[in-house]
């Protein structure tokens, strides 16, 4: 049970902007850490821009899960755990986590956010708190109110992609990644493509 | 021959070998995914982690690889040992799964030719980039086992194969090479009967790592191989911690919720059946005599199992669908009913009595399936608190307190699991399918029989 990332995202027009990122990267060896936090975010950024406000969805990618919630008001949150992680604690921290964000930062300057402007350092505390959903504190009231069968569900990040779209496409032209992280997603691809024992 | 052997690939051989000799505290080894040749070293060496750049892996590799091989091949000709180490440490981090160039290791460290503390180090980056390579693990042992041979304590190498094995298991999900490292260091290096108190470490601290791992299997097995441990024959030492009184922990909540009664015709008290009233401390038949063994082995084993099934409910209805769960569920109960039916076979023939009674008053309850085997003889002794001589009438009190006890926990254990299914049945799709199939195991491959 392991949660990756915790992001916060405004979901333009035309595109999203992260507002507020948050990574824990120490099960992953050094030096990929740069390249998977990349990755991340820019899987944060697709799938926000491809979910349709009011919603919420859960990807599972290889041993991945990528849970996502756009809320009406275009403010995103997207939380990168293992596959063991339960959805709904998951969508439960999201919730939460957007509730108290929107509550601190007045929505005029979400548009315009960004990273460095933004002073929000619950997020850290939030991702470090819900690492073991056992010790996570009493959140009974919004798992009450949160809907299951309102998550939507995905087998592949493909799913979530728009007709035609194919993510190898994506990454390629993904002014986000570096030119390691693309060489880094292609390895990662081609080591995934057949079965390997060790 | 190569018609062109990489140039470079000695200088980034002899660049790498030397980060090991220079950094005694390097945790890990990877690739990194640098296409280009940018005409800088490719060797990284960067806070204790050593990278290499994707582009000359192939060359280094195949030149590594086919310079060892020349050497294997030509074995009188005397090859320089510190240059095939150097080969050997190239060639094994990029690829460990050849078990030819281990034993070209071994052959090194028999002719003292490397140390064996060395040799772990290198084992260990090398499992930091390949956590599931059995023939790494496999070489740690043999040079664990040389090490002990040669007199080092069992004990102080112990703690470096644990933590070597679970941050393997730590990077690799159901890891099996790695947790059965584990199960091997306690067998070799730790046994139940010398090191109860290392065991009971591992109980606790495997705990909190399974309840954030809940669907890998193998760790999972790793705790059974502990609590078969803990109570099996070389158990007995385990110190008794944590709960002051055994009893109150499970045992008794365990009979108060299933409301069991007491089993008929088998007792000269005929104390009232029990009542489920939970502001009143809970009367059971027995109840008082039961309290007298509440320091006894048998009790403190019937808790460790019965801590492990309340821990296995919690999670399985917390995180539901997932199947390593309802398969440790299943190791747990038939471990609960085999040492039970185990047990019983000590009394009955401890008491030295009249075996028959006995067994026809049993062959209508739970726990009809025993016999009196020649294993059993072997745990009278351990029943009878080490005295395996005569049998005195206190003594046979005592097994009937604790016959009773084994029989209301088998029969609210029944009750219990028909609760528990029924309770799993709504929800997830995958739940109630694993729910559905381990409810036809318990009627079928257990022959669990519910009492009404």
């Amino acid at each position: 049970m392991k949660l990756y990332a915790l992001n916060i995202l405004y979901k333009g027009p035309n595109n999203a902007v992260w507002l507020k990122c948050s990574y824990d990267l120490t099960s992953f060896n050094y030096f990929q850490r740069g390249s998977v936090q990349e990755f991340m975010a820019f899987v944060s950024k697709t799938i926000v821009e491809r979910t349709h406000a009011p919603a919420r969805q859960s990807v599972k990618e290889g041993e991945y899960m990528c849970h996502v919630y756009v809320r009406a008001d275009s403010l995103g949150g997207v939380l990168i755990s293992d596959y063991e992680y339960p959805p709904r604690v998951a969508h439960t921290l999201i919730t939460k986590v957007l509730d108290e964000f929107a509550t601190k930062i007045p929505a005029s300057s979400w548009p315009s956010g960004s990273e460095s402007s933004i002073d929000f350092p619950q997020l850290n505390v939030y991702l470090a708190k819900y690492q073991n959903p056992r010790e996570a504190d009493a959140m009974t009231k919004i798992q009450d109110e949160l809907d299951e069968t309102k998550i939507i569900l995905h087998n592949t990040i493909e799913a979530v992609l728009e007709r035609g779209e194919k993510l190898d496409d994506l990454v390629a032209k993904s002014e986000g990644l570096s030119v390691q992280s693309k060489a880094f997603y292609k390895t990662a691809r081609k080591t995934n493509s057949c079965c390997t024992f060790g | 021959m190569q018609e062109d052997p990489f140039p470079a690939a000695e200088r980034i051989l002899s660049d790498i070998e030397s980060v090991f000799i220079k950094d005694p505290e390097l945790k890990e080894f990877d690739i990194l995914p640098i296409t280009l040749n940018q005409n800088k070293s490719p060797v990284h060496h960067v806070e204790n982690c050593l990278g290499l750049e994707l582009w000359c892996v192939r060359h280094v590799y195949s030149y590594a690889y086919h310079r060892l091989f020349d050497m294997r091949q030509q074995k009188n000709r005397r090859a320089d040992p510190e240059v095939q180490s150097r080969l050997l440490i190239g060639a094994l981090l990029l690829n460990p799964d050849v078990q030819t160039f281990w034993n070209m290791r071994r052959e090194l460290v028999q002719a003292c030719r490397l140390d064996c503390h060395t040799e772990l180090r290198f084992t260990s980056i090398v499992l930091s980039r390949k956590p599931k390579c059995s023939e790494a693990f496999s070489y740690r042992k043999w040079i664990v086992t040389k090490l002990v041979t040669g007199g080092e304590k069992g004990q102080s190498l112990l703690n470096r194969e644990l933590n070597v094995a679970k941050t393997a298991a730590n990077r690799y999900a159901n890891n099996y090479h790695a947790w059965q490292h584990c199960i091997w260091s306690l067998v070799h290096l730790a046994p139940c009967d010398m090191y109860p108190e290392i065991h009971l470490e591992e109980w606790t601290a495997t705990r909190i790592w399974v309840t954030m791992h809940i669907s890998d299997h193998s760790g999972w097995q790793y705790r059974q191989y502990i609590l078969q441990q803990l109570c099996g024959p070389l158990g007995s030492k385990i110190p008794h911690t944590h709960e002051e009184n055994y009893l109150y922990r499970y045992i008794q909540p365990l009979l108060h919720s299933s409301n069991v009664t007491q089993k008929p015709s088998d007792s000269d008290s005929q104390l009232p059946s029990a009542k489920g009233d939970p502001d009143q401390p809970f009367q059971y038949p027995f109840a008082e005599d039961i309290k007298k063994c509440s320091n006894m082995r048998i009790v403190q084993c019937l808790n460790f199992v019965l801590s492990e099934i309340d821990l296995s409910t919690d999670l399985i209805t917390r995180y539901p669908g997932h199947e390593a769960l309802w398969y440790h569920r299943r190791f747990l109960l038939s471990f609960l009913k085999s040492f039970i039916d185990q047990n019983n076979c000590i009394i009955i023939s401890g008491e030295n009595s009249d075996c028959r009674k006995h067994k026809n008053t049993f062959s209508s309850t739970a726990l009809n399936n025993y016999d009196l085997s020649a294993e059993c003889v072997s745990f009278q002794s351990r029943a009878s608190g080490g005295s395996s001589g005569e049998v005195t009438s206190s003594d046979i009190h005592v097994f009937e307190i604790i016959r009773e006890m084994l029989y209301l926990v088998a029969q609210a254990m029944s009750k219990h699991e028909k609760c528990f299914v029924s309770s799993c049945v709504a929800g997830d799709e995958n739940q109630q399918r694993f729910c559905s199939q381990y409810n036809t195991w318990l009627t079928q491959v257990l022959r669990l029989s519910v009492p009404t």
